[in-house]
Parts: structure tokens; sequence; C-alpha cells
């Protein structure tokens, strides 16, 4: 039986305690995808979900868990055990991760079952869901930190993710050089326009640019999360 | 020895409240209790020296190191906050479990600790359940274990005995008692002077944001010596600055509807009845008591603990 020896694998003990919570979060997202694969959505607007999905349940999984933590007190009583701040963070950073790339498999499964992409998209694909995922958690554990509460996590959240959206080219195609010059610094630009190139439409950039672009952005925000970890964990009293 | 050393240790929220140029030496063995009322600043007090809270001025010390600097510190100190929070979707043994590996016990043996500290907590029973179906009483239970399931060198209480049924409260002052003769520091913070009187060796009195007073509960009592405190219960509360004007009272205080008197002169109690009554009044009890460590802090203050 698996124990809670760290805080990875407390969240980890955690998420899978609550069996309704798992399967409505892994279900609910899979439904809704499938249902828009399988019917008559384009392709474009599909894309745009995915991807809206994995920001918005990286950001607020992440972001919410923290902040529960903190207002509850517990937060607290970690931060005073002998775990250095970049470990708490870290792991909490490493399970958000884990946990959501878990929810989004099905997804990922479905789209590769259902469109057969190449091999170089395939990891294309997941590497770009992987940076997105990891981007979206980072985004959460700095909401987190500004916030005291639940209701600031959603506020700072809609504030923050509306422009991303936008510049990302969630909802709209990228028109200009200068839209596309700005999407290609986010993982969640490359996320929507590898799964367009998995499904057959036009895309922008080409497989091995989106993998080293994600792959450079990972790598930059583990260093960036590293570099602010003292204000991630800094109480709020 | 000293084990725990603060110079001019401040640090203030926004709005002025917390904790100002606190100074004090607490040494090896010693059970030291922060006496105070609610906001008076015991807390903040726990939350720096445990190093939750950076100080805003000052510093600290714990067994030589600096304890705002060191954050080596933290494995040689338990701390068991107000209030209550676990992680509710575990099980009490499997809270204990995450605090035990992050101090650094070994799996071989933290088993047996839990299992010896959840039984000798009246938790055994409960070990396997989730900590959402816990009590208050039981979760702050919990909450003791953990803090001291490492085997700390210093142990930071908030409030130890909150929540504890009359059993579990004696089994906490036992093993309180047991740990400072082994050599552990223990440091209460505590508005329960009975508590502080029983367990205590030596106590500061701490009063908007600083420590007015350092002795021990002997020494305190001590200087209450001929002090007659009178509690008077009446139908309705009332204003009672007019009672200062009996000869003998020196302090005078009032929560809800009883009248706390502190008088150092005999028989001033037949004065204090006729005064109130005059007022009109009425009386419903009268009790005369012996001076405890709340009847001090009225003393220095002029306000009572709770």
């Amino acid at each position: 039986m698996m124990t809670p020896s760290n805080i990875f694998r407390k969240e980890i003990i955690e998420t899978l305690r609550n069996r309704k919570l798992v399967a409505i979060k892994m279900v609910f997202p899979f439904l809704i995808v499938l249902s828009m694969l399988m019917g008559t959505p384009p392709l474009t607007a599909t894309a745009g979900l995915i991807t809206m999905l994995v920001v918005f349940i990286g950001v607020f999984g992440t972001g919410i868990g923290i902040i529960k933590e903190k207002t509850d007190g517990m937060f607290n009583r970690i931060i005073v055990t002998p775990l250095t701040p970049r470990r708490i963070i870290l792991e909490n950073l490493l399970a958000g991760v884990v946990i959501e790339f878990v929810q989004f498999s099905p997804i990922l499964i479905a789209v590769i079952a259902i469109f057969s992409p190449s091999p170089e998209w395939i990891i294309s694909l997941f590497l770009s869901m992987t940076a997105a995922v990891v981007t979206a958690n980072v985004i959460g554990l700095i909401i987190s930190s500004l916030s005291s509460s639940m209701g600031e996590v959603h506020l700072y959240s809609a504030l923050s993710l509306f422009p991303v959206f936008a510049t990302s080219g969630i909802f709209t195609p990228l028109k200009n050089s200068v839209q596309v010059y700005l999407a290609f610094f986010s993982p969640f630009a490359h996320l929507k326009q590898a799964l367009l190139a998995v499904f057959g439409k036009p895309y922008i950039w080409a497989w091995h640019s989106i993998a080293a672009a994600d792959l450079v952005m990972i790598a930059i925000l583990l260093v960036l999360t590293l570099i602010i970890t003292p204000r991630l964990v800094r109480v709020s009293i | 020895m000293t084990t725990i050393i603060t110079e001019n240790l401040t640090r203030l929220y926004q709005g002025g409240a917390g904790i100002k140029k606190i100074n004090v030496e607490i040494r090896r063995g010693e059970v030291f209790g922060l006496i105070g009322p609610n906001g008076s600043g015991k807390s903040t007090l726990i939350r720096v020296l445990s190093t939750l809270l950076p100080p805003s001025e000052g510093f600290f010390k714990i067994l030589g190191s600096n304890g705002t600097k060191n954050k080596d510190v933290r494995k040689k100190i338990g701390v068991l906050f107000e209030g209550v929070s676990h992680f509710d979707d575990l099980t009490g043994f499997e809270n204990a479990w995450f605090f035990g590996r992050t101090y650094g016990m070994d799996s071989s043996g933290l088993k047996e600790r839990i299992d010896f500290l959840f039984e000798w907590m009246g938790l055994a029973h409960y070990k396997d359940s989730k900590v959402r179906t816990y009590s208050y009483g039981m979760k702050r239970k919990l909450g003791i274990t953990e803090a001291i399931l490492h085997d700390p060198d210093i142990l930071l209480l908030d409030e130890p005995s909150v929540g504890l049924d009359y059993t579990s409260k004696l089994r906490l002052y036992e093993y309180i008692e047991g740990l400072s003769k082994k050599g552990k520091t223990i440091v209460i913070a505590t508005n329960d002077v009975m508590e502080a009187e029983h367990l205590c060796r030596r106590i500061a009195f701490v009063y908007k944001g600083q420590v007015i007073e350092i002795g021990s509960p002997d020494e305190f009592l001590s200087g209450l010596s001929g002090t007659e405190i009178i509690e008077i219960k009446i139908a309705e509360p009332m204003d009672v600055d007019y009672l200062r004007g009996i000869n003998g009272i020196f302090a005078v205080t009032a929560t809800d509807n009883i009248i706390h008197i502190l008088s150092n002169a005999k028989n001033v109690l037949p004065d204090a009845i006729k005064e109130i009554v005059e007022t009109g009044s009425r009386i419903t009890d009268v009790k005369v008591k012996q001076p405890n460590l709340g009847d001090v802090f009225v003393r220095m203050t002029g306000e009572k603990i709770k």
C-alpha cells in the first residue's frame, strides 16, 4: 500500500482517495472532447477547447489546492517542517503535472487513435501537452502565492488567462507575423498548433520547432519556479 | 543552559498588532509559559520561534543557531499551532506518517512510534479512519501526536489543552513533565492560568505584544499574599468604576455580569455589596477565592486574561 512519505505521494493518495471526483475528472473532459471529435464542430474549435481545458484544469487545480492548504493552516505546518521550500514547491508542481497528464491521457489516446498522426507529431503532441500542463501549473502556483482566498484565485486566474488565450491564438487564428512571433513563446499556442497538425488542419510551426521550443520552455519554467520559490512559500498572516 | 534566546524580537502585522522587542531566555528542561489574553501576541511569538514568520526586527537563537537564518533548527522543534489543520482525506495514521517522514524518521521505527502515541492519546481505534470523521478534540490530539512524534528537543505548544477531555489533559501534563525531566524545553502559550500554574517553571506575561514580566508562578503569587479575591455575580452587567473608591480595593474588572475585585484589606466585601445594592443591582452569587496568576495579571494590567 502507498504511504504518504512526501508531498508528491500525499497529493496522489489524496486524489485517488476521492474516487467519485477522480471519475468525474477523468470522464468529463474526455466526453466533451470525444463528442466534439465525433460530431460536427470544426476541428480548430476542438483544438482550442482541449487547450483551454488543459490550461483551466492546471491553473485551478494547483491554485485552489494550495490556497485550500493555506486557508486551513496546513501549508503553515508544512513550511515549518525541515522540508526545503524548493522541495515543497517542486513536489506540489510535479504532483499537479502528473495528475493532470493522467487526466488528459484518455483524450490524447483517443486523438491518436482517431487521427493516426506520424510518430514525430505524436512526440510533438506529448511534449507540447507536457509544456502546457507545466505552464498552467506554474501559473496556478504563482496565483496561489498572490491570493488569500478561493475567490481571489478565480479572479486572478480569469484576469491572467484571457490575455494569454488571446495572444496564444486559442480562440482566434493568428493573423499576422507579430501575433505569430508572440505566440511562439506560449506553450499553449504550441499545443493548439500540434493538435491542428494532428487533426490534419493548417498549422504554423514544424513539429521539431514545437518540440525544441517546448523543451526549452519546460526548462525555463522549472528554473523560474526555483527562483521565485521564496515568494511562493511566503506566509501571509 | 539556554536553549532559546530572543533579542528585541519584533514582528508587526499591518495595523500594528504583533510582538514588540521581546527579550526572553528559556533554559534547557524548562516548561516556559506565555500567558496573556487573546490578541496579546503569544501565538505570534510561537509562530516566529517556529520559523513560520520571519521577525521584522531583532533575532532569536535556538540551541545556539540563529533561528532567523539557519532553518536546520526546524528538525529540533515540534510545533502545535492553534486550531486544527490536517489532511482530511488521509487517515490519522497517514497524517502522522507524513509528518514523521518529513522530519526524517525511518519507516521501521516510525510505525511503532505512531502506534505507541495513538494508544497513549486514545486514538488507536481511529487511526485508520479519515481525519474528516474526527471530532475537534481528536484532531487536537492528532496535532499533539504529530508535534511530539520526532522527539524534538524543543516543543512549542499553542493552547495545547484546548478541546481535550479531562483525562487527555492530565496525560498531556504528565507527558510534558516527563519531557522536561528528560531535558526537553517546552514553551506553552495559554490563557488557562491553572494550566500555567500547574505546568510552568517560569512564565512570561504577554500584553499588547510585549513581555511585561517574567518569573516563577510562586514568585508572582507570593506578591499577592494577603490579597483577597472577591467575585460578585450580578443579575445584569453594570459599570463598576465606582467600586474603586472603596478603601482597600486596588483593582476591579467586570466580565459580562461577574465583578472581579482585588483587595488588600480585610472586610471590604460588606462595603462592596452595599455599594452594588444601592445602585439597584441584584446580587446572585458571591465568592471569596485564593489568588491565581489571572489575578496577578489583573493587578499588573487592570484587565482580565479571558
